[in-house]
């Protein structure tokens, strides 16, 4: 059992990963995605609906750092897209379980929103939804072990092409 | 109306406007969506048992299908016929009657009117008037057919047979995928397209872009010019299927001239599973089948999906996949489908290309309407045995012509 210290501490560190996460991707420095997982690292990207009706579906699924790498790769260089300026905003981020950040990994929520400007036109709401993600600790870092972001809506307003 | 001013090239000719004019939409939305058409409504599996529904639309108008207490499905308009509200709020669900929050009127799951609050008014004050007879206010109902667990509807209750209306070749594309075997949801997307629904459609009739545009099908060797492809179109021109045999041969050092695979140079997969293929059917690798008006049956490599294109106003459609496999898919077949799902959708490493493209192609159509579109690659409205035609394109125009301009075209 962690201390409320070391809980204040982990969740400032966490804070920082999801931080640099989302300028990364804010950046669309989608080469850099992979890095943020582990060598096992699972990445998914679903509706709320899919999830309550237990349809395994997801529009991203990436199991293993091959999958991660090869659709960011794919990103960067076998899909066409207009260029797009995208901001994410995370909020309420909580450890639901934080005994096992060495071993399995500690599972953290929260809440976020994605804007997005495509070409000339104004950002609008992309994306919102909450991931449940679980966090593990490897050569000293934080990394995602797994994440999982589902969508509040069940129509997209248009493509997400890069991760949230 | 500009179907009047329909070049006289012909279908080789698509004068922009069609894919802009809002009055050219409504006309659709009469002659096409409320016309003679078989419409995806949904999958029997997603209402197996009594009193199951699902929503669905028809054109861009809600409708719930739902199985009835002697296991008919049937599939009504979500309009309660008092005041125009709508009668089911639910996106799915198991219901006895459909209620109208607003004043109670309650439909049973044949779409009759079953009950009205204070019919007979209050001690003999009120209610209402002698004329009124409930029999003559039950939901409107399609026309309904079911075919290997695939149901659609109709508003013209004097449409041909689903069979008719397929034709032997198209039908026999149909059976390939939807063969009889059960069949089971595996998940859905839903997302907006920034073009007209048209434009979408006509997407999955042209095998000439998937080879310029898609450089990971071309990076992969799973959708390229030079493979063996079969262009079958109805006669009527109205419905279509795209057959290609992926070689699986990684594009060499040439890829496809001017094609986005060049740019995609070095391009190599860490992880196979995005393309890891094992063979269920016979005659291509993908089957993409265009069923007019507005249904596309998926079939790309393990990926199966109905492809349903709602119209959304002249400008946009909303493209919503169901995702199924079989009842009888092992767990190792199930993760393929998955996988391979990287590929489609909003996320889609392919579908994201088609998304862009079109938007971009309704922007341009946006700007000049008075200008047309030019399809001449091929000859004809018939069937081929190449990738380098647009004859299915023309082909669904021809029909779209006869059915939108009468004798204007």
């Amino acid at each position: 059992m962690l201390t409320p210290a070391q809980q204040h501490e982990l969740a400032a560190e966490a804070e920082l990963l999801y931080a640099r996460y989302n300028e990364a991707l804010d950046d669309a420095a989608i080469e850099q995605w992979p890095g943020f997982f582990t060598a096992d690292g699972h990445y998914r990207l679903t509706t709320r609906d899919n999830i309550e009706r237990g349809l395994p579906l997801c529009f991203v699924l990436c199991e293993g750092q091959g999958m991660l790498r090869d659709r960011a790769e794919a990103l960067r260089s076998a899909v066409f897209y207009r260029r797009r300026v995208q901001r994410r905003i995370l909020s309420g981020l909580r450890f639901t379980r934080c005994e096992d950040l060495d071993a399995g990994g500690a599972e953290a929520r929260a809440s976020f929103v994605v804007y997005e400007s495509v070409g000339d036109e104004p950002s609008r709401l992309l994306a919102c939804g909450r991931s449940t993600d679980v966090i593990a600790r490897v050569d000293g870092e934080l990394r995602f072990r797994s994440r999982l972001c589902v969508l509040d809506a069940r129509v997209m307003p248009d493509s997400l092409v890069f991760p949230i | 109306m500009p179907m009047q001013r329909w070049p006289s090239e012909g279908v080789r000719r698509i004068p922009l406007a069609v894919y802009t004019e809002p009055s050219v939409h409504e006309q659709e939305l009469q002659r096409i969506f409320r016309g003679r058409a078989w419409q995806y409504v949904g999958l029997a599996c997603e209402v197996p048992q009594p009193g199951d529904f699902i929503q669905a639309y028809v054109g861009d108008a809600p409708v719930i299908l739902v199985r009835d207490r002697d296991r008919q499905l049937r599939v009504f308009v979500n309009r309660c016929t008092h005041r125009g509200a709508q009668v089911c709020q639910e996106a799915r669900g198991n219901t006895k009657v459909f209620t109208c929050p607003y004043h109670q009127w309650s439909f049973g799951l044949d779409g009759s009117l079953a009950g009205i609050p204070f019919r007979r008014g209050i001690a003999g004050k009120g209610g209402m008037s002698a004329c009124f007879d409930p029999a003559e206010h039950g939901l409107e109902q399609l026309r309904v057919a079911e075919r290997h667990g695939v149901v659609f509807a109709s508003h013209a209750h004097d449409v041909e047979p689903l069979e008719a209306y397929l034709g032997p070749a198209i039908l026999a594309y149909f059976d390939r995928v939807c063969d009889g075997r059960p069949l089971k949801v595996i998940g859905t997307m839903q997302h907006r397209v920034h073009s007209n629904w048209k434009l979408q459609v006509e997407n999955l009739k042209d095998p000439f872009h998937a080879a310029l545009l898609h450089s990971f099908f071309v990076t992969f060797g799973i959708w390229r010019s030079d493979q063996e492809t079969h262009v079958e179109v109805d006669p009527s021109g109205r419905h279509s299927v795209l057959v290609s045999t992926a070689s699986f041969r990684r594009a060499g050092a040439a890829p496809e001239e001017g094609s986005a695979a060049q740019a995609a140079g070095g391009f190599r997969l860490e992880d196979p599973r995005l393309i890891a293929h094992e063979r269920e059917y016979e005659h291509g690798t993908g089957a993409i089948l265009t069923i007019w008006p507005n249904l596309i049956v998926l079939q790309q490599m393990n990926c199966l999906a109905m492809r349903h294109v709602r119209p959304d106003g002249p400008d946009a459609c909303i493209k919503s996949w169901t995702f199924f496999g079989y009842e009888s898919d092992t767990p190792e077949m199930l993760q393929r489908r998955l996988a391979q799902a990287n590929l489609l959708g909003p996320s889609g490493l392919v579908t994201i290309d088609d998304n862009e493209v079109l938007a971009i192609s309704q922007a341009g159509a946006a700007a000049s309407p008075h200008e047309p579109a030019v399809l001449e690659a091929g000859e004809g409205t018939g069937s081929a045995d190449h990738m380098l035609t647009e004859s299915a394109i023309r082909g669904f125009h021809q029909h779209y012509r006869r059915v939108m301009g009468g004798d204007a075209c």
